[in-house]
This record gives C-alpha cells, sequence and structure tokens, in this order.
C-alpha cells in the first residue's frame, strides 16, 4: 500500500506514489498543508493553474519588452485597485438603480441575474472546496486519525529499550535487563516493584503507548514515536506516573496487592484465638492498651476494618500515619512551644518566687501615660486641622523658616 | 485678644509675659526675705551709691540734699513749701516704721538662727556628726579593748 | 512571668514536704553522713599534703582540692537512693577559700596559675550536698600551721596560731556551738536561760544579740552574708540574691548592722535616729521575701547556721568590713592582687529564651536536666567527670579540661542571656569609716549593684549614711584593705519526731574539730551567763541538750569509704 498523506490518495506501486511526489499538483498541496489549508484535487489545480497561465501569456509580452520598475508596479497596483472600486460602485449604482426602479415599478431583470449568478458562483466555489471534510462524520475523522497512527506505528518489544533511539539498537534478552538499563541510563523508576506480577505487560503497553506517539508521563501526542522519545527526552518524562487514583488504575492491571489485603484479614482472624494477645498484654501496659484499640476494631463494621482505622476525626493507615480532618487544619497548623515540665526542685522554687517582671502597680501607671501620650498626639492632630484650614486666611505673613 | 482657638496667635509673646509675670513674683518674694543689697538700697538713704534714674524723685533729692553732684551748674528744679513738707512728714513715718521693724528683727533672729540650724540639719548630717564623734573616741581609745584574763584556747595540738 | 505553679502543688512543695517524717529525716541524714566524711577527705587530703608529706613534690594544688572533693561526693552520691530518688547531687560546689577570700573560690582546672596554700593561712572549706531537695551543707575553717615537730612518734604542730586570725577562729566557733545548743533549747523551752527566757522565746533578735556580743567580745565583726536561716526542701540559699524566697525566715547580717551598732556606741545617740521609716527600693513587693529579726524558732525546723566572722583588732582606726566582688572583666586594675574567673552557676528559672547557639542549647538542656535548681560548675558537665580514684588521674584531668572548652562558649551565651548566673568571687574587705564620711554620694542611694547578691530589702549597704552599694564599691576600690576571715557553717534539725533531739547533720567535732589557736581575748558582755549556761547544758548528756552528730563514713587509707551503713 502506498499512499500520499498530504493529498489523500492510494497508489498501487511505488513507481506512482514517486512520481506523484514528484509533480507539481502534490509541491501545491504541501504548500497548502504548511498554511493549514486542507489539500485540493487535481482537477481544481489544473484549472488554477490554466487560469494563471493565461494571465501570464497577458502580461508576458510587456514584461518581456522592459523590465518593469517599482515605480510603475506601484503605479499599477493602484490603477487596479481603483479599477476594483470602480466596479463595486458601479455595481451599487446600478443596485441602486434597480430598487429605484422597483419602487417605479421598473425592473432591469437582466442586470439583477447577473448580479445573482455571480453571487452564487462564489459559494459554489467555497462548498467545492469543503465537500471533502464535510464528507467525514466525527467518527470517521478519528478512525482516519487512528489509521493514520497505526500506519506510524513502529513494534516495540518488552525487550527494547523504550527511550533510545532504534539505530542504537538497544534490544536485550530479557526484561529485567531491560528494566535495569532504563533505570541505569534514564532513570526510569517503576513504582511498587514488590507487587508487580506483569513484567512484560507493562513494558509493553507503555512501549505501544511510545509507539504510537504518545508520551507515557503526560498527554503528549507526538507524530510518532521518535518525536514521543525526543519529547520524553527534553522535558524528563522517562517516568512512569504514580500518584492520582487514574495514574494508578491505568496500569493497575499489572500488579497485584492481594498479598497486603492477606495481612489485615490474618489480624481480624488472629482475635479469634485470643491466647495470643493476653500474653502480650501480660508484658506492659502499652501493650495493654494496643489490645484495646483492637477491641475497639472489632466492634466496627467490617467495611471500615479494610486498610484504615477510623477514629473519630482523624483516618489513620496502616503505615501509621494519621490524616486530620479538614476541620481542626488550623489546630495542626498552629506551632506551639513545647510544654515545660518542671521537676519538683524547680516547681518549689518558682512556687517560691516573690520576684515580679514587671509589678502590677507599674503596669497601671504605664496605662495612665498611655493615655495621656494619646491624648497629646489627638490635640497635635486636631491642631494641625485647624492649621491647614485657615492657612490662606494669615493676616500677616509670617516666614515659616524664620519662626 | 487671639482666641484661645485661633491659629497664629501670638504664642510666645503670651508665655513670655506669663513667664515674667511669675519671675517677677519670685523677685518680689525672695526680696522680702533676703536682706538688701547694695543696688537695691533708696537711692536717697544716707549712702548712695548708684547712679540716678531718671525715675528718682527730684523733689526727695532736693529736700535731702543727698543726691550725687549734679552734672551742671544750672537746674530748674525746685520745692514747693507744701512738697517740702509732705516729705518732712512722710519721712517721720518712714523713721518711724524701720524703728518698729528692727525691733522686732532683732528679737526674733536670735531664737530662729539656733531652730534653722538644727532644722536644716537633716538626718544625715546627724547620723554623720555621731559617727564622727565615734571616730574621735575612738582616736582617744576609748574603744580599745584590751586583752583580758588567760583569754580562749580552741582545739588540741593536732593537725 | 511565665511560669506558675498552682496554689495546691506550691502547698504540697512548701509545705507537706517539708514536715519531718522518718524518710524526710533519712534522706537528711545520709545528706550529712556524705557531707561529713567529704569534709574529712578534703581535710586529710590538705593535712598529708601540707602538714604530715614529707615535704617533696609539689603540694595539692586547690583546683585538685575541688575536682577530688566534688568527684567524692558524686561516687559517695551515686551509691545511695539509687532509682528512688528523682533528683539529687552536689548542693554546693566545694569551694576552698584562703584568708581574705569570702565567698565563691572554687577554681575549675583550667584556671591559668594553681593556687597554694602557706604556713599561717587559714583555709576554709564548704560544700554540701542535696538528697530529694533535703540538703545539708557544711562550713569549716582551719589552719595551715609550719611544719610541726615530732612528739611520741606522731608530728604535731609546735604552738597554737595566736593574733586576730585567731580571735576570729575563736569567736566563730563559740558562736556556732552555742547557736546549736540555743536552737536545741526550741525542743525544751523550759530549759532556757532566764535572760532568754524573759525575752519569751528564741526569737531572731535574741540570735542576733548573742552572736554579736560574742563577736564584740572577740574585737570581730560579723560579716554581711552570715545567716541563721530556715532551710526548706531545694530551699537551701543556693539561689539567694537571684530568687526573692516567699516566706524567708531567718537572722541575716549585712553592712546595714554595723552602721547601726556603731550609732549606739556614739555618746549622744539616745534619741532615736536608728528608725529608719524610709521607704527602701526593693526587688520584690512581697514583704515575707525581706528578712526580720521578728519570728520565733520553732521544732520540728531546720536551720542553716552560717556565720563569718573577721578580726578588726588590728586596725587601729574604726571601720566596716564589707564584701567585695572581683570583677573578672577589669585586667586594667592592677592594684587588684587576685584576679579569677568566677565558676560558679546558677541557673534563674523564671527567665526563658530562645537561644542560638547549638552548644548553648545543649547545655542549657543538660543544666535542666541533671543540676536541678542547685549550682553547678563547668566541669560537672563533662564525661569524665567524676575523676576515678583507681585509674590515671592526670589524664581524667586532661581529659575534662578538653570538655571544658566545649561549653565555654555555651555559657557565655546563657550568661548574656540571664538563663544563668554566676556567684561572684568575693574578698573581705575594710573600709575606714573616716573614708566613708567624707565622702559624698550625689547620685543617690539607688544606685544598686546588679552583680552583688543580696537579699530582698538588704539593696542599700549603709541606708543611714545614704550610700548606696555602687558608691561602696568605688570607695572600696581606692580606701579597701584585706582583712582574713572565718566561716563556720552547719545544718542541724531541730527534731519534734522522735524522743527531742537536735539533729547536727554537718560539722562538730565528728568531722572538724577545731584547729589549734590561742586568743587573747575572752567571753564577756551582757550575754555571758546565759551563753556560759548553753555550754554546760551542751555537756551535760542527761539533762541538757540532746545532740545527735551525723557519723562520717570511714575513710580508708586509700581514700575508699569501707563501710556504708549508717550511723
Amino acid at each position: 500500500m502506498f499512499t500520499c498523506n498530504t493529498c489523500g490518495l492510494n497508489f498501487p506501486g511505488a513507481e506512482d506514489q514517486r512520481s506523484h511526489m514528484k509533480s507539481e499538483w502534490h509541491r501545491y498541496n504541501l504548500k497548502r498543508r504548511v498554511a493549514q489549508l486542507p489539500p485540493i484535487d487535481e482537477h481544481l489545480f489544473n484549472t488554477k493553474v490554466a487560469n494563471l497561465s493565461v494571465e501570464d501569456e497577458k502580461e508576458t509580452p510587456v514584461k518581456g519588452e522592459k523590465q518593469m520598475t517599482k515605480k510603475e508596479q506601484r503605479r499599477r497596483e493602484k490603477e487596479a485597485i481603483q479599477e476594483k472600486k470602480r466596479q463595486i460602485l458601479g455595481v451599487a449604482k446600478q443596485a441602486m438603480i434597480a430598487k429605484m426602479k422597483e419602487q417605479g415599478q421598473e425592473l432591469p431583470v437582466k442586470q439583477v441575474v447577473t448580479e445573482q449568478v455571480e453571487q452564487t458562483e462564489t459559494p459554489e466555489q467555497t462548498e467545492t472546496e469543503k465537500i471533502e471534510p464535510e464528507e467525514l462524520t466525527e467518527e470517521q475523522q478519528e478512525q482516519k486519525i487512528i489509521e493514520e497512527k497505526e500506519s506510524n506505528r513502529i513494534e516495540i518489544t518488552p525487550t527494547t529499550c523504550l527511550f533510545s533511539h532504534p539505530k542504537y539498537n538497544k534490544v536485550f534478552d530479557t526484561v529485567d535487563e531491560n528494566i535495569d538499563h532504563m533505570f541505569k541510563n534514564f532513570g526510569l523508576y517503576i513504582p511498587e516493584k514488590t507487587y508487580l506480577v506483569d513484567k512484560e505487560g507493562l513494558i509493553g503497553y507503555l512501549g505501544e503507548k511510545i509507539s504510537y506517539g504518545f508520551c507515557i508521563a503526560c498527554n503528549y501526542q507526538g507524530r510518532n514515536a521518535e518525536a514521543a522519545r525526543e519529547h520524553m527526552k527534553q522535558k524528563r518524562h522517562m517516568r512512569i506516573p504514580y500518584e492520582s487514583e487514574d495514574e494508578k488504575l491505568e496500569i493497575s492491571q499489572f500488579y497485584d496487592f492481594s498479598s497486603t489485603y492477606e495481612d489485615t484479614s490474618k489480624s481480624v482472624e488472629g482475635d479469634d484465638n485470643g491466647d495470643e494477645w493476653e500474653d502480650v498484654s501480660d508484658e506492659g501496659e502499652g501493650e495493654g492498651d494496643l489490645e484495646n484499640e483492637g477491641d475497639s476494631e472489632d466492634d466496627l463494621p467490617p467495611s471500615e476494618q479494610d486498610a484504615i482505622y477510623q477514629n473519630g476525626l482523624d483516618l489513620i493507615l496502616p503505615s501509621g500515619t494519621v490524616l486530620g480532618h479538614r476541620s481542626l487544619a488550623r489546630y495542626y497548623r498552629q506551632n506551639l512551644t513545647p510544654e515545660r515540665v518542671l521537676s519538683e526542685g524547680q516547681g518549689t522554687v518558682i512556687a517560691a518566687e516573690t520576684r515580679h517582671m514587671l509589678a502590677i502597680r507599674d503596669r497601671q501607671e504605664l496605662a495612665t501615660k498611655k493615655r495621656a501620650w494619646g491624648r497629646q498626639k489627638k490635640r497635635e492632630d486636631v491642631n494641625d486641622r485647624r492649621a491647614a484650614k485657615f492657612i490662606n486666611q494669615q493676616e500677616h505673613y509670617r516666614d515659616q523658616l524664620l519662626q | 485678644m487671639a482666641s484661645k482657638n485661633s491659629i497664629n496667635k501670638p504664642k510666645n509673646k503670651i508665655n513670655s509675659a506669663s513667664h515674667a509675670k511669675s519671675l517677677a513674683k519670685k523677685r518680689a518674694a525672695r526680696s522680702k526675705i533676703l536682706p538688701n543689697t547694695r543696688s537695691s538700697i533708696g537711692r536717697y538713704a544716707d549712702k548712695a551709691v548708684t547712679a540716678v534714674r531718671p525715675t528718682d524723685s527730684k523733689a526727695i533729692a532736693l529736700y535731702t540734699g543727698e543726691s550725687p553732684a549734679p552734672i551742671s551748674k544750672m537746674t530748674k528744679n525746685t520745692l514747693s513749701n507744701k512738697r517740702a513738707k509732705k516729705i518732712a512728714r512722710n519721712q517721720k513715718y518712714v523713721d518711724q516704721r524701720k524703728q518698729a521693724e528692727n525691733k522686732e528683727e532683732d528679737a526674733s533672729m536670735e531664737i530662729e538662727t539656733k531652730e534653722q540650724l538644727e532644722e536644716r540639719q537633716t538626718n544625715l548630717d546627724k547620723v554623720k556628726t555621731l559617727l564622727w564623734s565615734v571616730i574621735e573616741q575612738n582616736a582617744r581609745g576609748e574603744y580599745k579593748s584590751s586583752a583580758d584574763g588567760e583569754g580562749t584556747t580552741l582545739g588540741i595540738q593536732a593537725f | 512571668m511565665e511560669l506558675a505553679v498552682r496554689q495546691e502543688d506550691a502547698d504540697v512543695l512548701l509545705k507537706e514536704k517539708n514536715v519531718l517524717n522518718e524518710s524526710v529525716l533519712d534522706k537528711y541524714r545520709t545528706g550529712g553522713q556524705i557531707v561529713q566524711t567529704g569534709l574529712k577527705y578534703i581535710i586529710s587530703l590538705i593535712n598529708e599534703s601540707y602538714h604530715l608529706a614529707s615535704s617533696n613534690g609539689q603540694p595539692i594544688s586547690v583546683q585538685e582540692l575541688c575536682i577530688l572533693g566534688d568527684s567524692f561526693l558524686i561516687n559517695l552520691l551515686s551509691k545511695v537512693y539509687t532509682n528512688q530518688v528523682r533528683e539529687k547531687g552536689i548542693a554546693s560546689p566545694t569551694t576552698i577559700e584562703v584568708n581574705e577570700l569570702a565567698n565563691g573560690f572554687s577554681p575549675e582546672l583550667d584556671d591559668e596559675g594553681s593556687f597554694f596554700f602557706t604556713a599561717g593561712d587559714i583555709v576554709t572549706i564548704s560544700l554540701g550536698v542535696q538528697i530529694d531537695g533535703y540538703t545539708s551543707q557544711v562550713s569549716h575553717t582551719l589552719v595551715i600551721y609550719p611544719p610541726g615537730i615530732e612528739i611520741n612518734n606522731e608530728i604535731k604542730p609546735e604552738g597554737p596560731l595566736l593574733g586576730s586570725k585567731a580571735d576570729a577562729i575563736c569567736a566563730s566557733h563559740i558562736a556556732t556551738e552555742t547557736l546549736v545548743g540555743l536552737l536545741g533549747l526550741a525542743l525544751t523551752p523550759e530549759k532556757l536561760p532566764e535572760q532568754i527566757k524573759n525575752e519569751g522565746g528564741i526569737h531572731g533578735s535574741t540570735i542576733r544579740n548573742i552572736v554579736d556580743s560574742i563577736a564584740e567580745s572577740y574585737s570581730c565583726i560579723v560579716l554581711p552574708g552570715s545567716k541563721v536561716r530556715r532551710v526548706r526542701r531545694f530551699l537551701a540559699g543556693q539561689s539567694e540574691g537571684i530568687v526573692a524566697e516567699r516566706d524567708f525566715k531567718g537572722v541575716v547580717w549585712d553592712e546595714s548592722h554595723q552602721e547601726e551598732r556603731l550609732l549606739k556606741k556614739a555618746p549622744t545617740s539616745q534619741e532615736l535616729i536608728l528608725a529608719d521609716n524610709k521607704v527602701k527600693p526593693t526587688s520584690t513587693n512581697n514583704s515575707t521575701a525581706i528578712p526580720t529579726d521578728e519570728f520565733i524558732v520553732l521544732p520540728g525546723e531546720v536551720y542553716q547556721i552560717d556565720i563569718r566572722m573577721s578580726s578588726i583588732a588590728d586596725f587601729n582606726e574604726v571601720g566596716l568590713i564589707t564584701l567585695e566582688e572581683i570583677d573578672q572583666f577589669s585586667g586594667k586594675n592592677n592594684r587588684q592582687e587576685f584576679n579569677s574567673k568566677s565558676t560558679i552557676h546558677i541557673r534563674d528559672f523564671a527567665i526563658n529564651h530562645q537561644l542560638k547557639l547549638r552548644t548553648s542549647r545543649k547545655l542549657l538542656t543538660e543544666i535542666d536536666k541533671n543540676f536541678s535548681v542547685y549550682p553547678f560548675k563547668l566541669s560537672y558537665t563533662s564525661n569524665h567527670f567524676p575523676i576515678n580514684l583507681d585509674k590515671d588521674i592526670p589524664e581524667q584531668v586532661e581529659n575534662i579540661k578538653q570538655d571544658l572548652k566545649t561549653f565555654k562558649l555555651g555559657l557565655s551565651e546563657l550568661n548574656n542571656r540571664h538563663l544563668i548566673k554566676s556567684r561572684p568571687i568575693q574578698l573581705t574587705k575594710f573600709i575606714p569609716l573616716e573614708q566613708i564620711l567624707i565622702s559624698s554620694n550625689p547620685t543617690g542611694k539607688h544606685g544598686i549593684d546588679l552583680n552583688k547578691p543580696v537579699l530582698p530589702g538588704m539593696e542599700i549597704p549603709l541606708p543611714q549614711l545614704g550610700i548606696s552599694s555602687l558608691k561602696l564599691k568605688s570607695l572600696l576600690n581606692k580606701h579597701g584593705k584585706s582583712v582574713p576571715n572565718v566561716r563556720e557553717s552547719t545544718t542541724v534539725i531541730i527534731n519534734n519526731v522522735s524522743n527531742g533531739e537536735i539533729i547536727r547533720l554537718t560539722g562538730g567535732s565528728k568531722s572538724s574539730s577545731p584547729s589549734w589557736v590561742h586568743s587573747q581575748y575572752q567571753l564577756k558582755g551582757a550575754y555571758v551567763e546565759s551563753i556560759n549556761q548553753i555550754g554546760q547544758l551542751l555537756q551535760d548528756k542527761r539533762f541538757g541538750i540532746k545532740v545527735k552528730e551525723c557519723y562520717p563514713f570511714k575513710l580508708n587509707k586509700d581514700k575508699s569509704v569501707e563501710t556504708m551503713q549508717l550511723d
């Protein structure tokens, strides 16, 4: 199968394709594509070429006689614009006359029809151009993109390096070697390796993603695998995202966390034979507390016992991390100094202490002083305001500098 | 007078006036207590030393004849009989008053000096005089405690 | 103040914990025994080095004596009440003061220059320990004799010490013994001498008058800083001058009492100028923190008798005796014959501050954790403290010196932030009265010297003359003369729990019998009769005052403690 993407053609043989690639039509379509315009079919292209060649023929003799100066060129352009204006004015004039005549029950039908014909001609042209995209529905478009992608696709096996350029030919014997290589050279870290059961599947999945031109870390779409690789190298996106729920779910099929569920189920089972707990509680009070906690867990419905222990306003994760409730955020945010614990001796000395760092009497004095200062300040402010009011009514000139 | 709240009032002037007033009060109070200085003696008293001031009464000068020698021989100052009699009468009263004041002063002065001395002495002065007397006594050897009896022996002959 | 203790807790800490019972008495007694042993140990070290030594090699220096004494105490403490009490330790670091030195001289190992004794010196040894806050302290002054003579195969001093030093030793010894008896009589007031009985019980003023009269008859002066005070749990006078202690009970001597005495001597002093109704500047609003003589000694209390005396017989002029702090920064003052840095520090718990340096933070946590509320030396924080006598001592000393260097920087920040206060080294100085009288104090009497640790209400040394402590300090600079001082201190319990007796925790004949001295003076004055009666009562075992002294542990030849049995 040989195709031309720009012109949207299929060819039976390589020869045909090559010859097409060399054609003017293909080149024109390439230029259109750069300008983000849809490609045109061969017929339209040929008519356009024909029109242009006619104009060229008209102009060529003048051009052939003598070289056109810039001044000349500008003048001509101006003339052309004026000509156009004149034409438009003429059309408008005719329309006006037509209207007048309509009012006066006389219609110069010919002119109107010609105008209409002119008007209808242009939409037809655009329609013919638009036809191709309109013909395809959304699904079809999607399919087309997918097809395109499919066509770009390169097979990446799980034993090939995901990030190296194919020219280096990094192919290994086993998947483990490949993972090791990628970790050492590109820092690819595989999360939760202990629970990873399907290594081959994971690497294969990532390889498939890359082969379609996707970045594995962000939703960048390259044109092909090479573009994606280049992007990942530039942005250091050579990692497997494992933070949000969606990201985790995306690769969850390759993992098996059932061993972690077993732990909790075991502890629940352990409660049934209470001998173990009693032994522990004999050793010390601290363990006794633990046992109590265990008892309270028993009361909870099994659904809440899964991996998270609930305790009023906070969640205790199996790892021991405590998650606080948002409503208590301001208390968590407080940064209090730790309370000082006094020994008996220190307590005695503090209890016997009668020194005062600032006596109460002094505090009262300070308050009255502050009030006095405040009053003084206020008076000054009032005075200033009055002064500003009467500033222009000074009877005698006083030099401020000589005051 | 500018109102209290007006801007631009002659604040300095008011202040200085009141300041001068208070100074004058103080001066008056002081001059009542303190004895007369040479410059504050009446110009026409027994011994006038200071120069004549324009406000000094010329009539009294003529009456007493105690004024310093006139600059020129010519004078237009005169003294009427009536004025002379009036001055003589006043002089008599002044003398009487002075005599009475002097008597009172002499009597009170002696008593006052003793009291004042005691009063002016603060607690600190008293303490100091007492302690000075202790030092004097010590210098005379009154506190010398001499060795008496066989004395005191402590401990035994060992380290 | 940020810190506060709830009223109920305060009541428990200040009252209930001070009620005597068997366990409290036992803690006191154990502490007393350790102190007695420590005192005996240091005395034996001095005797061996200075009196009995074959005099080859260097004698033991004060630095070494201090660190050895402290190590000895810590070693003994580590064997008693292990895991039974939270807080125990040294209550007052071993200080060794020679002649005119009065206070706080306990040089660290890295002090430049070593200090030795010479014959004729009088040396005061002070130390103390606390077990669970029950504190016993002791001070004793002994004489360094010239090389002795051999009598009956034993080396003995050739003759007693004479002169003014002997006078002071006699006076302070007699005063201490008399006070022990007097406090014992609080249990049996019917045995009190007539004269004191007429005064109606043992008042603070009784104590003061008796001590003053003894001092007078030996032409001595009771030094400022002497006191007979009640000791409570964790409140044994270790932070005097820093904490204004609530319900202070005791007699305290200071310069103002010397001033009063001189005024009473004056021929015409019958008029009462002495009534001083002026308001003194105080650092406290609480009147109970200000010491007064208006109290009665009660059974069941513990007292610290701390008497310091100096003789003024050598001076022909009238004068006062006061204490001068050694300013450790005055390198310029080349007149000062003696210079040393203060080494004893105490934490001020009322002050809290976020420190910058890591070393100082570390030091502070160590202080808060280890030394309770008692003073400490920097060497206590070393890992190589206490010194193990069985091992190589010079090497351990070197190690301690190294550790000191690391903490020095932290200490200075603590000091600058007032988190700890250093106890100044004080000298006894005589100042002629004449010099005080001819000086004026234009800055007023309220110039308080902050470096001087004084009890609240005693900030002005001479209130009648209006001389502030700052003024006195400047006068001392010019006219002060050094005087040797003697200190005798002991802790006694007036035990009302079992068969009323007075327990003498420290001092006494068991650990520190007085040195051989002879004074030319004899007891005289108004209180001679009473003092003699008390002396007789002390002698009388059956009908007199029962005094039970704490025995020290037995010391072996190699200075290790042989037995740990009590009593």
